[in-house]
């Protein structure tokens, strides 16, 4: 019974719960007609794999953002509000970045901030300025 | 060809082209490239159908019998031979334009 529970309610790791199917199959109602059945079929695969609580981060994920979603495929040089409005994060902005270490192909070193992206090549100088990283 | 315009490049979208170059030649499905760019679930696949309605992406289902793995065919993207160079261009394009003015550069830091 108790098994049954888990694989029908709250779900075992690697199989989806009932309710994120839910969620995510909800999530792709508003799509065009054309790329609801593509979304749905892409948003239930993704689930697979994924813990319960993955799942639940996943599909609220999904379901928020399916708006964004709708307006890519129907305006594409369209941005939501928010997403016009999303820039670098204030830190970068003031230039602390927070970097970290990786080597490009060629076997050298240069650091890349994890939040913005830009990167420095410093060679073997130490790291440029940070602040909490 | 059919000329496209090139997608907005807001942070995330470079976050994803990131993700997307540091192996092109592997495909990625979309929580794949959300845990690689760093970006939350469902912030993925507005910017993968804006890149792949410009021709930068292309995508296709797994080939898998859905049987046997247990799990349905999960959808693939990799960046096209022109996505890749575009992308590489528009990033590069992007963190010139980010880059610190040279009055803020520190002594002897190279351009």
């Amino acid at each position: 019974m108790t098994a049954q529970l888990r694989s029908r309610g709250t779900g075992q790791a690697g199989h989806p719960t009932w309710w994120a199917s839910w969620v995510v199959r909800s999530a792709s109602l508003p799509l065009p007609a054309g790329y609801r059945s593509r979304y749905r079929q892409e948003f239930l695969a993704e689930l697979h794999g994924m813990s319960p609580a993955e799942q639940l981060h996943h599909a609220s994920g999904v379901l928020s953002r399916v708006w964004a979603l709708r307006l890519a495929l129907t305006e594409p040089d369209r941005l939501l509000r928010k997403e016009a409005a999303m820039s670098k994060p204030l830190r970068c902005r003031l230039r602390f970045h927070r970097w970290q270490r990786l080597r490009n192909p060629q076997g050298g070193w240069y650091y890349e901030c994890v939040k913005c992206g830009a990167q420095q090549d410093r060679g073997s100088m130490g790291p440029p300025n940070t602040i909490g990283a | 060809m059919e000329e496209r315009r090139a997608p907005r490049m807001t942070i995330p979208t470079q976050l994803v082209l990131r993700a997307l170059l540091s192996d092109p030649t592997r495909e990625l499905y979309g929580v794949e490239i959300g845990h690689a760019a760093g970006l939350p679930s469902g912030t993925v696949h507005p910017i993968l159908a804006r890149l792949e309605g410009v021709g930068w992406l292309e995508s296709r289902w797994e080939e898998i019998d859905p049987r046997a793995e247990g799990r349905p065919a999960r959808r693939y993207y990799r960046l096209t031979p022109d996505g890749l160079e575009l992308a590489r261009a528009a990033l590069a394009r992007a963190y010139s334009a980010s880059a610190r003015p040279a009055w803020l550069r520190p002594l002897g830091e190279e351009s």
